[in-house]
């Protein structure tokens, strides 16, 4: 893989299109007297960077012909839900309908192809019962973090999460989904750079949303369709549970750098687990 | 009015055919023997080398009928999970969504619709099922011999060669540092059925 095409395709360019329509997106909206200009901002900031990476990777085929084709299908009904979560703001119960309803969408359209002729045997229906809990677990805690951090200091934590899912994805024998990863952490990079300026940026109601449906996609696609090792897989999903601790109890009275790179510190824990087992799994080296 | 017409037809019919030299065959269908058949591919790599892949697991059939090529038939179906490049890393590479998607398209397959005779072998034109995608494409099929197994049972062989663009058939991630055209080539023993 050529290096420099692996920095402009997935670093680079997700970034500026993420940067420029956090920007632009948040000045538009902020002229136009919409609620929450930012948090919208953000959330098609992120979905965008993520298209660009996967874009730039290959273009998905209309009608999609396979799983990975569906993926940009996904983030961009993500990018509308972000939008009317932060310019809409629903009651608790429809929001957590909302997620519910987005979970069992990102498994359909994932392990639909997937399913056997004997689908649904029980074994099955477990399964999937525990993923939808599962992303819906993941998604109010990063929900909760979000209300109560600022994306300046949530940010390294989930960047250190959504590194670490890149680098295990290129490890599982997806090159592909590594970039597309890579491409939503970039912009989630830049979306966190850009929040030191302008503080009304923030992840919470519309970030979140795309981050959480996109990785969870991405994670289940990997394991599923490619070589990523289950505990690989669950130690990514869970890390960002760990940030709470860097908020809770003594660490309450840190300052907000030290909060926010003891997050990153305890998130990359499992992350990184994560990457080793990848690491391990992987069969050897080719170009 | 001649009498007996039918029977001086069914005598001229055997004039003509002793006097061709050899009788005519009739249509034999042979079933394929996994163990002794292999399919290998070839593509560019940065735009350099041709390497060389397999795949390990192949079925299939064939109609041979000398005598009316259109009667003639082939398809095999191969395991994508079953492909192999000698390194086991780029192996996970091609069965994952980037390249063959081996969990959701486990099967490549062809099917031949037409046949027609060109010299010592046949232009087969069929569909190739492959990364979920159907599409017309023609095959050249050689007879490479016929003979006995070790059973005593009757066998013959085949080579079919095919040239695809993998671009065709969805597979379009990387093209640039692999190659688009992909030559691929099938040989058959198979036993008569």
């Amino acid at each position: 893989m050529d290096p420099v095409n692996l920095v402009l395709f997935v670093v680079v360019v997700p970034a500026v299109v993420a940067a420029v329509t956090a920007a632009l997106g948040g000045w538009l909206a902020r002229r136009l007297g919409v609620a929450e200009a930012g948090r919208a901002a953000v959330a098609v900031a992120l979905g965008a960077g993520t298209l660009a990476a996967q874009f730039a990777s290959a273009l998905p085929h209309f009608p999609p012909i396979e799983v990975t084709d569906r993926i940009p299908w996904l983030v961009g009904l993500l990018m509308l839900l972000g939008l009317l979560e932060s310019t809409h703001p629903s009651p608790g119960w429809a929001r957590w309908k909302d997620r519910l309803l987005v979970a069992i969408l990102v498994l359909a359209l994932v392990l639909g192809p997937a399913l056997g002729p004997d689908w649904p045997s029980l074994r099955d229906l477990a399964v999937e019962c525990g993923l939808v809990l599962g992303i819906l677990v993941g998604w109010g805690s990063l929900e909760g973090l979000a209300a109560h951090r600022s994306t300046a200091v949530l940010g390294p934590a989930l960047l250190a999460v959504a590194g670490c899912t890149s680098a295990a994805l290129l490890l599982s024998g997806s090159v592909v989904l590594g970039r597309i990863s890579g491409g939503l952490t970039a912009a989630l990079g830049a979306v966190w750079v850009l929040s030191w300026w302008l503080p009304d940026q923030a992840l919470g109601r519309g970030g979140v949303s795309v981050l959480v449906a996109t990785v969870a996609a991405l994670l289940i696609e990997g394991r599923v369709y490619s070589f990523l090792p289950l505990e690989a897989a669950i130690a990514l999903a869970a890390a960002p549970l760990l940030a709470w601790l860097a908020f809770a109890g003594p660490a309450r009275r840190l300052a907000s750098w030290q909060s926010a790179l003891l997050a990153a510190v305890l998130c990359l824990v499992p992350a990184g687990v994560a990457v080793g087992l990848a690491l391990r799994a992987a069969p050897g080296e080719y170009e | 009015m001649p009498r007996f017409p039918i029977l001086r037809a069914l005598g001229l019919s055997i004039v003509c055919t002793f006097a061709a030299g050899r009788p005519l065959a009739a249509a034999e269908t042979y079933v394929a023997d996994p163990v002794h058949s292999s399919l290998v591919y070839r593509i560019k790599h940065m735009n350099a080398t041709y390497f060389w892949g397999r795949f390990n697991s192949i079925n299939g059939s064939f109609t041979l009928d000398e005598a009316n090529p259109a009667q003639c038939q082939f398809e095999f179906q191969v395991k994508a999970d079953s492909v192999d490049t000698g390194n086991a890393k780029r192996d996970a590479h091609l069965k994952s969504p980037d390249f063959f998607n081996v969990v959701q398209f486990p099967t490549i397959a062809f099917k031949s619709q037409s046949v027609t005779r060109s010299g010592d072998a046949y232009e087969v034109v069929g569909e190739l099922t492959l990364h979920g995608v159907t599409k017309p494409v023609t095959v050249k099929v050689v007879p490479t011999g016929k003979g006995k197994g070790p059973g005593g049972a009757p066998i013959a062989g085949i080579e079919a060669t095919l040239m695809i663009k993998r671009t065709d058939f969805g597979m379009s991630n990387m093209v640039g540092p692999l190659g688009d055209e992909v030559l691929v080539n099938v040989g058959i023993e198979a036993r008569r059925k």
